[in-house]
């Protein structure tokens, strides 16, 4: 729908505009949709960096983790299980606040058992290995269940795993917000660690940084951060990976006193691009956001990496 | 074991290794020495005979198996993480994991253990790590990223984040590896000049034995049939370099302090 340049600028600043639906339009999808993009683009981007410290690997994202898989899990789980079991679950309200809910309990699920594991396994590889498998089983899991489930259900779970990011109401929009905000605090006090931890773990150590809390604490940062947002908006690939580098590369630095902000707002600025190209402008239809960013991020990852030769991290 | 003011690290019957499961895997047993305030020492064997093992077990990333490591007259595993990490700091054998700081952002980061919980440096950290830039005569590459430097300058990047830290103890693991000649004595004999002007306790790992007997105060000499600390003289005197390696291969002349092949 195209609403004019002033009209939307009214809407904005309260004043009524000369359809009633364009004014109801603007504040409850155009808006809410641009701020679930900031925040999920600025959220992605800094679990990536994240990632990518603690795991000191230039590859590693959201999704390494295996976070993404648990709730894709949770949400396929929903969709098509019950399709399978519908006499056991007779419950027939699948919307979307019941999709966030199971994939925010399957990322959590998969977080508790990774936060389990690094207490046990003290190479990092392995966990990140760990977390790999958890995709396979998801997959797994995902091609039985569609395999079994019926056309309609199949084409929901689809939809959902495409991305989207305009499905969210104020409510979760707020909630999407707090858990977004705890996690960037958590990042914030975790600054100092994640710098010393670019020297390597012993180093870190030997300079009085406590590993373990350090290392706990960027998990579960990492968790609500990538957790919450695929529950709300589906598994988004590629802004995760792809930021971190984008701002190493823009501000010339590895000091996550300056790259902790810099993803942020890089991340956000990138997601609502990529949803200005999604929305194909002049025309009604929308792309999946999934689709967007990949195809527009793989290649800037694959610049960037024949322009510097190496990916320096 | 008598513990006198200037002694920084005390072993005693240290047993080193790790734990596995309930099994217990002892590299190295029965390990004894004392070192003291300026001393510069050294730890050579051969490979696999437990130095990098020994010197990890002093920087308390592992535990000791049995017997006593005291610092300062105090046992080592008293002392909180924060606290130890003013008085020993470490050069190690792993690559830095990330090569995208620069020279001043590497050496700065030692000042961490004064910092405050975001890790701001103060005007004193600065000044503090500019001496020291100095003195390891890093200023042509201070801005440099360590990525563009050289094996040797990246070594001394790291001793420099060392004493950045302001520890009275470094641990070096094998510091001159991978260099040639001329940049292991340039290493060593930094070492060397550092003890000497501030006071500092310094102990490295080593292959280079007949370097270290020129350069160092003291040495421990790991065997498999036992260890022995003392003075490079003592320990020529006492023969203890001439069964360090299968003496087919090569012997050690107490008369030149080298090692030589057998023909």
């Amino acid at each position: 729908m195209l609403i004019p340049l002033k009209d939307t600028f009214n809407a904005l600043l309260g004043i009524p505009t000369q359809t009633e639906a364009w004014y109801y339009i603007i504040w409850n999808y155009r808006i809410p949709k641009g701020l679930t993009a900031i925040l999920v683009g600025g959220g992605l981007a800094l679990s990536g960096l994240l990632m990518q410290t603690l795991f000191r690997n230039p590859l590693a994202g959201p999704f390494v983790l295996g976070i993404s898989s648990g709730a894709s899990l949770g949400v396929a789980l929903l969709l098509m299980g019950a399709s399978l079991f519908s006499g056991l679950l007779a419950w027939e309200f699948v919307n979307s606040l019941s999709m966030a809910l199971v994939a925010s309990l399957g990322s959590f699920l998969v977080l508790v058992v990774v936060v389990t594991v690094a207490s046990k396994i003290k190479d990092t590889m392995a966990l990140l290995i760990i977390g790999l498998m958890f995709g396979s089983i998801t997959s797994a899991i995902v091609s039985v269940l569609s395999y079994f489930s019926d056309s309609e259900r199949l084409q929901q779970f689809v939809f959902w795993s495409f991305g989207s990011l305009g499905n969210l109401t104020w409510q979760q929009l707020t909630l999407l917000f707090l858990i977004i905000l705890l996690g960037t605090i958590l990042s914030i006090v975790a600054i100092k660690p994640l710098n010393t931890l670019l020297l390597g773990e012993h180093y870190a150590q030997s300079m009085g940084i406590n590993i373990k809390k350090s290392r706990y604490s960027i998990i579960l940062a990492t968790g609500l951060l990538a957790g919450s947002i695929t529950a709300f908006a589906g598994p988004i690939a590629f802004v995760g990976l792809a930021v971190p580098h984008l701002a190493r590369q823009v501000f010339d630095t590895s000091n996550h006193k300056i790259l902790v902000p810099a993803v942020l707002i890089c991340g956000a600025i990138l997601m609502l691009l990529c949803d200005i190209l999604a929305q194909l402008p002049g025309s009604a239809k929308v792309l999946p956001i999934n689709a967007i960013t990949s195809i527009f991020g793989a290649p800037v990852v694959i610049w960037l990496l024949v322009r510097k030769r190496k990916m320096v991290f | 074991m008598k513990t006198d003011a200037n002694s920084t690290i005390n072993a005693n019957e240290l047993s080193i290794g790790y734990t596995s499961r309930k099994k217990k895997i002892c590299v190295a047993r029965d390990i004894g020495f004392s070192l003291q305030k300026g001393e510069l020492s050294a730890i050579v064997g051969s490979n696999g005979i437990g130095k990098s093992t020994l010197l990890r077990t002093l920087a308390k990333i592992q535990p000791s198996l049995a017997g006593t490591i005291q610092i300062k007259g105090k046992p080592l595993n008293d002392f909180r993480d924060i606290d130890l990490a003013k008085l020993i700091s470490l050069v190690l054998t792993e690559p830095i994991v990330s090569k995208n700081m620069t020279v001043f952002e590497t050496i700065a980061l030692g000042r961490q253990p004064y910092t405050n919980w975001l890790g701001t440096l103060k005007a004193a950290d600065i000044v503090k790590v500019k001496e020291i830039i100095e003195m390891v005569t890093l200023e042509d590459i201070t801005h440099k990223k360590c990525f563009e430097l050289s094996d040797g300058q990246l070594q001394r990047v790291m001793i420099a984040r060392a004493l950045a830290q302001d520890t009275e103890i470094i641990l070096l693991d094998e510091p001159t590896t991978h260099l040639d000649l001329h940049h292991k004595v340039q290493i060593l004999k930094l070492l060397q000049r550092i003890t000497k002007e501030t006071q500092k306790t310094i102990l490295f790992t080593s292959h280079e034995i007949e370097l270290s007997i020129q350069l160092c105060h003291k040495m421990l000499v790991m065997n498999t049939n036992g260890h022995s600390f003392g003075t490079p003289q003592q320990l020529i005197e006492e023969g203890v370099f001439d069964n360090l390696f299968p003496s087919n291969m090569v012997t050690f002349n107490a008369e030149t302090r080298t090692f030589q092949i057998n023909s």
